[in-house]
């Protein structure tokens, strides 16, 4: 007898939870506007997810739509990903927004949204598959932040010198093309780069990193952070063996906290994305698919600039970072 | 008087013999009740949920834990466990992504799958020769084989894979999606060694009084290494699914395997302790925790939330099968 | 007659004990020999030796001839020697069948690998069916779901569908009723007309006496003695071959000092148990409470000692009303209990001896609330050496002899200084060597002036103990008698007056089963 009340119990609870969740819950039931956009993301949190997330909520917002953020949980959880943009596509979205962690795993799903007419779209990626097309796609192209990078380097070191990089998330196509374009560039230079090594997207990571480097090599000259997660770790470090100033940082992406250790002197070459702008003009291409009109421009490409202490100040910010204490959760 | 007493005496008959049933069955059709319940309450609180395009879906991402899940029954029931299946799945990937690769697909699948035989038979000679503890020694091996993978592959998925491969995640059979047929395949496989083959006898003998089985000349450590064996082996075959899922290799991929294949093992009847339960109820078990990971999924749900969700009911099948274990002693 | 089974010289010996000492023994077919023995005489390493478990050290053993040697279990099944432990070897979960058939599972179809269940039912159904079990054991029931006699039942069929020439069961009646045991031995005179030899171990004397056609006596490793049945004249005499000494010395004269009552109890009653039970003890004396398993002995005691609640009635102690809720607070009143099961709510299996000895006495020990081991090591040694205790104190209880670690539960109260002390079953499955100190002990408890209460199936323990028997039957007190009016047959007759049947013919039974010497 016992037994069976505490299976009853167990029935009860389960019960309770799911429809409590899903009566509280607004975003799943309240479909009221002209309907609701997908988008699904390896990660959600961090300098850059956080500004393209906002970019397309607030236009999407304007536009009339509701969001459904999906978040993967990190690069390594591909399959998750994958499951999740299936989950989008069965619940009939009006369009998705995505960055594929890894662009090889989505030729079925990416197929599986055509054969449902949603029209699919890279949002901060030029590409959604590796040998399926999406509908359209807003980024900066990765290749493009390598040359900047390499610019930003030989600038740095007229003279040449020694360099490490943090290349980014172990597998992750966005930092091996910007690595890639970046040696391109400074090959034959007398930059040479000592030392390069891959890690998790995490500041923590990226500073223990750098401060191995920091250890390894005494002379090191100039420290390159694939975005700016990993400038931020490197700053730290710096800022932490009292190197700021002394050892050059160069990275890209230029988020709340890049600023903050531009300003303390401890980043000297940022190449900056407009994150923000990425996620506003894939919310409007997605706004014109979903009302059948062609896209003006099915790739997009958004614009770089360097940014360096000297020019802090003047730079326009708003399309760079969201609004402080701005969340995907809300 | 006579007569009243005798009718009285079998109305109480019966109301005893329901409550027998009921404990005696409880177990057995509790889970799939469950289920039921779970996909009508999905079914009004989410307009997708049961459409054909999402029931599919559920197959496909479930097929992968029931295809491990079947592996880890066979090793449960002998009182055993094995953890390191995530680790498994992650070799097998690699090797098998880097075998397709190199020579074909068929090849590069048959690589795969005996990478994973080798680590059950591993597994297996670590637990009864070293006589580690199951739980140490395939705690031990989810580290190895995690730390393998990623060396194998260099920390980074292995592409490059024909398309026909990550096709075939996507392929349909009579309807029904070709992942699904796989994990239904292992799942008549698992069910007819376990019940109708003298090795399936002697596993269940091990399991549920292994001294027993030992002095009636079965011989035990040879049952448990052909255990892990056959759960490698059918943790190889899901990594199969999941690699041409994402078309690539992943070194990280089915990390949270371990508890989802033992969740779904111990939700499905089979019991820790060994000797009792059965891949239908396994089956079941999977059932109930895709349906509810998917359907919170529907309902947006954090996953945050899920993994919690996921972790009570566990014990509350822990919990369940503890009483059913008493129930059953002072008998 | 030709032996089926023999042992030459055969020795083994363990870490500090030598087991076997060149014992030489023989098995026929178409006998029934029992093998006894106090506890570590060797009887259980002689039965590990031929069920394959162990190895002997030396010696041959010779099985239908040719020597043999076992290196598994499985390698004695195959030579015909089939061996049912004490321990039952059942698999809960699964059906009597599978248990029948376990290890030798019929099969068919390719590689001979499908487990055919209907030829195993089959075959199974038949071999019940033989043993006269084909209507009461049906077999498709899970196995757990069966009474202990059952289940000792199907591994006698599980050996029997071996058609083994050689079955050896160790205390097969051990854990039996009275009907079960009737029903084995019946089984076991069948197979033995068929011809099987059969080796049966048992400290049940008089069981032994009615059905086995030779007797072997091993003491201290030894053989010492093989008779054949018309040779034994008595358990008497058997016991007396066991322990090495004349039997007088099994029992000492009771406690002549009777003093006050110490504990009173009036119309105790607790619902589904017992119901008005009125007794006293005194002060050095020794009562006994007999009666069947199952007439609420242990349940009063168990009251009194506060581990269940009473519903009715009062006890009283030295004069005040005794109302304990816990047994600590019995404890704490003076009242000591020795449970029927010694290793699970007796003894802290895996502590030391010495910390299982000084348990109930901690305070004395401790003062400031930190032990002194050296007053421990003193007191615990003390009180082994006069219970004799046989074992290592600071090796870990589990270690030790089903006696010895009898005594060390006994150690533990009369370090405790309780005036009152129960005894449930103090001397079930121990060896008559240990249970003459048992009874030596409780003599000297009693001399000492504390007041104990013997709960026993044993009557003859009993009669010899005590001062004073109540008899209980179906939860209730039927008589109550004085050491000059103890006779067996009104004890008996009044533990099953509770129930519906003609006491003579049961109780004829019991007193054989009871393993009473004559």
């Amino acid at each position: 007898m016992r037994a069976r009340s505490l299976v009853g119990i167990g029935i009860g609870v389960l019960v309770a939870v799911c429809t409590a969740v899903a009566v509280v819950d607004k975003t799943a039931l309240a479909d009221t506007k002209s309907g609701t956009i997908g988008v699904s993301m390896p990660n959600i949190k961090g300098p850059w997810f956080t500004p393209v997330l906002f970019g397309i909520s607030d236009e999407a917002k304007k536009l009339g739509y509701d969001v459904n953020i999906q978040d993967a949980g990190g690069y390594a959880n591909v399959d998750k990903q994958v499951t999740q943009l299936s989950n989008l596509i069965v619940q009939k979205v009006k369009a998705i927004l995505m960055d594929p962690a890894d662009p090889s795993a989505f030729n079925g799903a990416v197929r599986q949204a055509k054969e449902a007419h949603i029209p699919i779209l890279g949002a901060g990626s030029p590409i959604v598959a590796s040998s399926v097309q999406g509908d359209g796609a807003v980024s900066s192209s990765h290749c493009n932040i390598g040359h900047e990078l390499a610019k930003g380097a030989k600038a740095l070191l007229p003279n040449g010198g020694s360099i490490a990089i943090l290349a980014g998330p172990p597998g992750a196509f966005w930092a091996s093309d910007r690595l890639r374009c970046f040696k391109e560039d400074i090959a034959g230079s007398t930059i040479k780069i000592v030392a390069e090594q891959t890690s998790e997207q995490d500041v923590a990571a990226a500073l223990s990193l750098a401060n191995d480097y920091l250890q390894r090599f005494p002379n090191l000259d100039l420290l390159y952070g694939a975005d700016d997660t990993y400038g931020i770790g490197i700053a730290r470090a710096a800022q932490g063996a009292g190197k700021c100033g002394k050892i050059k940082i160069l990275f890209a992406v230029l988020g709340e906290q890049a600023e903050e250790m531009m300003k303390a002197g401890c980043a000297d070459y940022v190449v900056a994305q407009q994150p923000v702008l990425i996620g506003r003009l894939a919310a409007q291409m997605a706004d014109e698919l979903i009302k059948g009109k062609q896209p003006s421009q099915k790739s997009i490409e958004v614009p770089l600039f360097a940014v360096t202490p000297a020019n802090l100040g003047s730079v326009n910010k708003t399309n760079m970072q969201a609004p402080k204490g701005w969340t995907p959760g809300t | 008087m006579h007569d009243s007493s005798r009718i009285e005496v079998g109305r109480t008959d019966r109301r005893e013999r329901l409550t027998d049933l009921a404990r005696r069955y409880g177990r057995e059709i509790g889970l799939p009740a469950v289920v039921i319940i779970l996909m009508a309450i999905f079914g009004f609180t989410s307009d997708v949920f049961l459409t054909t395009q999402n029931l599919r879906n559920i197959g496909v991402a479930a097929a992968a834990l029931a295809a491990v899940s079947f592996g880890q029954t066979f090793v449960v029931l002998t009182a055993g466990l094995d953890l390191s299946v995530g680790s498994t799945v992650a070799l097998v990937s690699v090797v098998a992504a880097y075998g397709i690769r190199s020579h074909g697909i068929a090849l590069g699948v048959a690589e795969g799958i005996f990478a994973g035989a080798c680590v059950g038979i591993v597994n297996g000679l670590v637990i009864t020769k070293l006589n580690v503890f199951p739980f140490i020694a395939t705690l031990a091996m989810l580290s190895i084989l995690s730390g393998l993978a990623l060396n194998l592959s260099g920390g980074i998925p292995i592409s490059g894979l024909p398309d026909r491969f990550g096709d075939f995640a996507y392929d349909q059979v009579w309807g029904l999606p070709a992942p699904f047929i796989v994990a239904l395949v292992v799942l008549g496989v698992s069910h007819l060694i376990l019940q109708y083959t003298r090795f399936g006898r002697h596993i269940y003998a091990v399991g549920g009084n292994q001294e027993a089985a030992r002095l009636s000349g079965i011989e035990i450590n040879r049952v448990k290494v052909l255990a892990y064996i056959f759960c490698s082996f059918f943790a190889a075959v899901g990594s199969i699914v999941l690699t041409a899922r994402v078309a690539s290799g992943q070194p990280t991929l089915g990390v949270s395997l371990p508890l989802e294949s033992v969740a779904a093992v111990v939700l499905g009847g089979v019991s820790l302790f060994g000797g009792r339960g059965s891949v239908i109820g396994v089956a079941f078990g999977v059932a109930f925790v895709s349906i509810l990971s998917n359907g919170l999924n529907l309902l947006n749900v954090s996953s945050y939330t899920q993994m919690m969700v996921i972790g009570a009911a566990l014990i509350l099948a822990v919990a369940m099968d503890q009483i059913f274990v008493r129930r059953r002693s002072s008998e | 007659m030709e032996a089926v089974v023999s042992v030459e010289e055969v020795s083994k010996s363990y870490p500090g004990v030598l087991a076997l000492d060149g014992v030489s023994f023989d098995l026929r077919p178409g006998e029934v020999h029992a093998l006894v023995g106090e506890n570590g005489a060797g009887k259980s390493t002689l039965i590990r030796i031929l069920s394959g478990d162990v190895q002997p050290d030396a010696g041959r053993i010779c099985a239908r001839g040719r020597d043999v040697s076992f290196n598994s279990p499985g390698d004695a099944r195959r030579s015909g020697i089939v061996t049912i432990f004490q321990e039952l070897m059942i698999v809960p979960d699964m059906t009597v069948a599978e248990n029948i058939v376990l290890g030798d599972e019929p099969c068919a179809g390719p590689l001979r690998q499908l487990y055919s269940r209907r030829r195993a039912e089959l075959a199974a159904s038949e071999i019940l069916r033989s043993l006269d079990q084909g209507s009461a054991i049906n077999a498709r029931r899970i196995a757990s779901t069966l009474s202990t006699g059952q289940k000792q039942i199907v591994e006698i069929a599980r050996a029997l569908i071996q058609r083994a020439p050689v079955i050896i069961l160790d205390e097969p009646t051990a854990a039996l009723s009275d009907s079960e045991s009737e029903t084995l031995l019946r089984i076991l005179r069948q197979m033995r007309d068929e011809g099987a030899a059969i080796l049966f171990v048992s400290h049940r004397l008089e069981e032994v006496r009615s059905i086995a056609d030779r007797v072997t006596v091993l003491r201290g490793g030894r053989r010492i003695a093989t008779l054949a049945a018309s040779e034994v004249t008595g358990t008497g005499q058997l016991i007396e071959l066991m322990i090495g000494r004349p039997l007088s010395e099994m029992f000492s004269p009771r406690n002549a000092k009777i003093g006050e009552i110490v504990l009173s109890v009036r119309g105790a009653s607790r619902q589904g148990a017992f119901e008005d039970i009125t007794f006293e003890v005194r002060a050095g004396e020794v009562l006994g409470m007999a009666g069947l398993v199952g007439a609420g002995r242990t349940e009063v005691t168990r009251a009194i000692f506060g581990a269940d609640p009473l519903d009715g009635g009062t006890i009283t102690k030295g004069g005040r009303t005794l109302d304990v809720a816990t047994p600590a607070e019995a404890m704490k009143a003076g009242i000591a209990y020795l449970p029927e099961d010694r290793k699970t709510q007796g003894l802290v299996l895996s502590l030391s001896g010495y910390e299982n000895l000084i348990m109930t006495s901690l305070k004395r020990h401790s003062p400031f609330g930190v032990v002194s081991w050296r007053g421990v090591t003193v007191a615990a040694r003390e009180v082994a050496r006069r219970l004799q205790f046989r074992g290592n104190l600071g090796a870990a209880a589990s270690t030790n002899s089903g006696g010895n670690q009898q005594k060390l539960v006994i150690g533990k109260w009369v370090l405790s200084d309780a005036d009152v002390l129960i005894f449930d079953e103090p001397t079930r499955g121990i060896d008559v060597g240990a249970k003459a100190e048992i009874y030596r002990l409780i003599h000297e408890l009693a001399g000492a002036g504390r007041a104990v209460i013997v709960v026993s199936s044993e009557i003859t323990e009993l009669v010899n103990l005590c001062h004073r028997i109540v008899v209980m039957s179906g939860g209730r007190i039927y008589d109550e008698m004085n050491a000059d009016e103890f006779d067996d047959r009104r004890i008996l007759d009044a533990a099953f007056a509770a129930h519906v049947s003609v006491p003579g013919s049961l109780s004829e039974r019991f007193v054989r089963a009871s393993g009473h010497p004559t």
